[in-house]
């Protein structure tokens, strides 16, 4: 994988940036860097939200497989740091995690303090499939009336979700990526129901 | 009344960008970043001092784009910096290791080492120097190779690099009292607000950001009468530091080293009477220290003086008052306060207005 770190997740940034103030909308990072030769460890696209995301000033988690490797990779050309779950601030979980062990995770990370809300835990989850296809309904902030997705595997964590950002505002935000580089973003405002069968 | 002041007025504000680039090209003359960074070196300090970027290309830019407009130009090289990774911390660094470039003390005429003048407006002429109208390359160039050949002829060995410093002179005599180190880490003011009361690191950091012109009023104003000190400078030095980094094995041998940066420094000598028992008093000297990038002296004074007010802290002055000192100095959030107030306030003047107007009425009735 090759990135223009610069520009490349400049790129990224402004895609997360335009997804987190739009919950629903589905973009698609697949031309930026060239993919050709992936790392293999985990979705290219969670690779690149790692570069861009992270730098020295941050630590983060890897829930998943491969966790060593991948850990070894971002902290030599990120700088990051890892920690521990509950003091992470981005937490990566990788596709094929175990629904315990994702409950664990939403549980334990930091939901920030009434006084610094921002000091909470970013997620960025892998799903195996991202699409507009009516599953879930989103609410809130950012989504004019209501948003359809439907998102792989979220009966894992959609329940768990609700109860991290149920204190208000307090919460976590997170960053949903597939193996197509699609990526979605659910900041905590966002309210997640079934969608209604008509 | 709906808030309609925000809608609409699109196509007048891109005439009014397009406005501003008229303004800065249409006599058609190119300022070239490199003249910039070679002619305006007090301008290139102030900005990257102020910004906390040391960066003389990136501040020359930024004074560029912003015509020489300083709250403008550290404006945009802060907020370039805000978007900069964070990659390395360097080690600290003991500016005894300087490479000194000037450095005086107003304490004392002899100081071990001895006073370099280096280059100072000090002892100029105030004067409008005609013939800089019509300067010239060749006029220059005989100059420098003249100055040049001197120099040479002048030079002896000296090594000015690690020259030692008067507070340690003082600190032999025991003239001033040993100060061991303080190895807290300190909270980075660009990372996390201030919340006071404020540890000294996190005061230092706001003074050698602030605005050159605010820290130097506050600092005057400190012994003008506003405050209760009258210091001396001890010592002061224009230099470069050289700045390492340090690698996996954490061995100092083998640190990197990544350049160097010119900065002023300050050490003020500031008198304070302590009460003894039988109702006399007994002189104590402290220190004020101020620090800023580039040669700046004036600022690195004035922040020496807050320094030391600030450290004293009894609130009988507005000086010592560190809420207002370092809340106002800052040149990016006192210029956004005030320019504020161009924005639209049509809907909170409006709600004045009726609130005027309903008590004229009712008095009238």
């Amino acid at each position: 994988m090759i990135i223009d770190v610069v520009h490349d997740t400049q790129a990224i940034f402004r895609t997360i940036l335009h997804c987190m103030s739009r919950p629903g909308t589905i973009e698609s990072i697949a031309d930026i860097g060239n993919q050709a030769e992936s790392q293999g460890l985990c979705y290219d696209s969670t690779l690149l939200s790692a570069m861009t995301l992270l730098d020295a000033e941050v630590s983060f988690h890897i829930i998943g497989e491969n966790v060593p490797l991948i850990e070894a990779f971002l902290s030599a050309y990120t700088l990051a740091t890892v920690a521990e779950l509950q003091e992470a601030d981005y937490v990566f979980i990788t596709n094929g995690t175990n629904k315990e062990v994702i409950h664990n995770v939403f549980s334990q990370v930091k939901k920030g303090t009434l006084t610094n809300p921002q000091q909470s835990a970013t997620i960025i989850m892998e799903t195996e499939k991202l699409s507009n296809d009516p599953q879930l309904t989103l609410r809130g902030p950012g989504i004019a009336t209501t948003a359809n997705v439907q998102i792989a595997a979220s009966e894992f964590w959609t329940a768990k979700r609700e109860e991290a950002n149920q204190e208000y505002p307090l919460g976590v935000d997170m960053i949903i990526v597939d193996p197509q580089s699609n990526m979605m973003c659910l900041p905590r405002t966002t309210t997640i129901h079934d969608c209604e069968v008509s | 009344m709906a808030y309609v002041a925000v809608k609409g007025g699109t196509e007048a504000i891109e005439e009014s960008i397009k406005r501003l680039t008229f303004e800065r090209i249409h006599a058609q003359e190119l300022l070239e970043i490199k003249t910039i960074m070679a002619t305006m070196r007090g301008m290139v300090d102030q900005v990257m001092s102020e910004s906390s970027l040391y960066s003389e290309f990136l501040a020359a830019l930024a004074i560029k784009q912003s015509e020489g407009n300083m709250e403008e130009a550290v404006f945009l090289l802060r907020a370039h910096r805000s978007t900069l990774p964070r990659l390395y911390y360097t080690r600290v660094v003991e500016t005894d290791t300087m490479a000194v470039e000037r450095r005086i003390s107003a304490s004392f005429k002899d100081i071990p080492g001895g006073q370099i003048l280096g280059a100072t407006y000090d002892y100029t002429h105030r004067l409008l120097d005609f013939d800089l109208i019509d300067e010239s390359k060749a006029e220059m160039k005989d100059w420098l190779d003249q100055f040049i050949g001197e120099e040479v002829a002048a030079a002896k060995e000296s090594n000015l690099s690690l020259l030692p410093k008067v507070v340690d002179y003082l600190r032999k005599e025991q003239l001033l009292s040993e100060v061991p180190d303080d190895q807290t880490e300190p909270i980075d003011v660009t990372k996390q607000s201030i919340q006071f009361p404020t540890t000294r690191a996190e005061r230092l950091q706001v003074l050698t950001r602030g605005q050159t012109g605010a820290v130097t009023s506050l600092g005057y104003a400190a012994i003008r009468g506003y405050g209760a000190i009258h210091p001396t400078v001890g010592e002061l030095r224009v230099g470069k530091l050289p700045l390492t980094i340090g690698n996996l094995s954490d061995d100092l041998e083998n640190d990197y080293y990544i350049g160097d940066i010119k900065v002023t420094e300050v050490e003020s000598f500031v008198p304070i009477s302590i009460p003894k028992e039988n109702n006399t008093e007994e002189i104590e000297f402290e220190i004020g220290y101020g620090i800023c990038y580039g040669q700046n002296e004036t600022k690195a004074i004035a922040m020496s003086i807050l320094d030391q007010s600030l450290e004293l802290g009894s609130g009988v002055h507005p000086t010592q008052d560190e809420e207002f000192v370092l809340l106002h100095i800052d040149s990016v959030e006192s210029s956004g306060f005030i320019s504020h107030l161009k924005l639209p306030h049509y809907v909170t003047f409006q709600s004045k207005l009726d609130s005027i107007r309903k008590i004229k009425k009712e008095s009238e009735k």
